[in-house]
């Protein structure tokens, strides 16, 4: 064995390693759900509050943040299964993108969670407003994490966008018209960013 | 006289399969089978034969499960594999060095 069969087994090696360091993420059909549900409810919501909708003594917002949640429910049942049968599922990348949307997913679970408890112990109608702020906010932490951890720099501007959305989302939280922001923001954010990765998702092994 | 010896390279990991499976199992872990076999441009057979050696070796594990009705093989690089592999990698890059 020589020096330069070896240099080549470890060029070699090293190709196969790189193929998995970037294999494409896999969470563009996420995003692109997640993107378009959070638009929908979020001008629903806005509907309601200028009365473009009945407003039903409030029980419109519940109407259609049921009907989210459940959307929400089996969509992410069917995009498991999607998901499962792709190949580099356990590629470091997309392990990262996963976990730090799991995360992100849990936090904005825990915001939801607080602001409700605190607009039915403290009667606060205004208090579920502080969920879209955090909300984009951790979206932006989870797209720059997921950006730098899977090499696709490309999702850091999202995150940046996402930023400036939560942060005027938290200045005008209590303006009507916020919630036509956030909608826009949804597929600013999540539709836009999840369109390219599909583009670039592989359908079957390469 | 040079001074690289390759005696000293550990050899389950050095035929050139398995030293592709080990690379991108490095990254991929685990790994479904088939996925693999593309990426080292394998056939069932000789697939089956080199994962037997790196399992005998203790650096994958191999398990079989199903995915919904569909059978599935997974391969896992063990802790076990992950250090020899690096230990690989050093060893390699000393013998490199060595031979300069």
């Amino acid at each position: 064995m020589t020096r330069e069969e070896i240099l080549q087994d470890l060029a070699y090696a090293r190709s196969l390693a790189e193929e998995g360091r970037h294999a494409p993420l896999l969470g563009g059909a996420y995003f692109v759900f997640w993107g378009l549900l959070n638009a929908a409810a979020f001008t629903a919501h806005w509907a309601v509050l200028e009365q473009h909708l009945p407003y039903m003594n409030g029980a419109a917002f519940l109407a259609v943040w049921l009907t989210y949640g459940v959307i929400a429910g089996v969509g992410m049942s069917l995009l498991a299964q999607r998901v499962r049968r792709k190949p580099g599922l356990t590629s470091i990348g997309v392990r990262a993108e996963s976990a730090m949307w799991a995360g992100a997913g849990l936090a904005i679970l825990a915001v939801v969670i607080g602001s409700l408890a605190r607009m039915m112990i403290y009667g606060d109608p205004t208090a579920p407003n502080a969920i879209f702020g955090a909300a984009f906010a951790l979206y932006g932490a989870a797209l720059f994490g997921t950006a730098k951890l899977s090499q696709q720099n490309w999702l850091a501007a999202f995150a940046w966008l996402s930023f400036a959305v939560a942060f005027t989302l938290c200045l005008f939280a209590n303006q009507s018209w916020a919630y036509l922001n956030a909608a826009a923001g949804s597929l600013a954010v999540l539709f836009i960013p999840g369109l390219i990765l599909l583009r670039r998702e592989p359908s079957s092994i390469v | 006289m040079s001074r690289f010896d390759h005696t000293e390279i550990d050899d389950v990991i050095h035929g050139r399969m398995r030293l592709g499976v080990m690379a991108y199992l490095s990254t991929v872990s685990p790994a479904p089978f088939v996925e693999l076999k593309a990426k080292v441009n394998a056939t069932d057979g000789n697939l089956s034969t080199h994962l037997s050696k790196l399992e005998e070796a203790g650096y994958v594990k191999i398990e079989k499960t199903f995915a919904g009705k569909k059978p599935l093989t997974l391969v896992h690089l063990t802790k076990q594999g992950r250090a020899a592999w690096i230990a690989y990698l050093d060893r390699i890059q000393a013998l490199l060095n060595a031979a300069e």
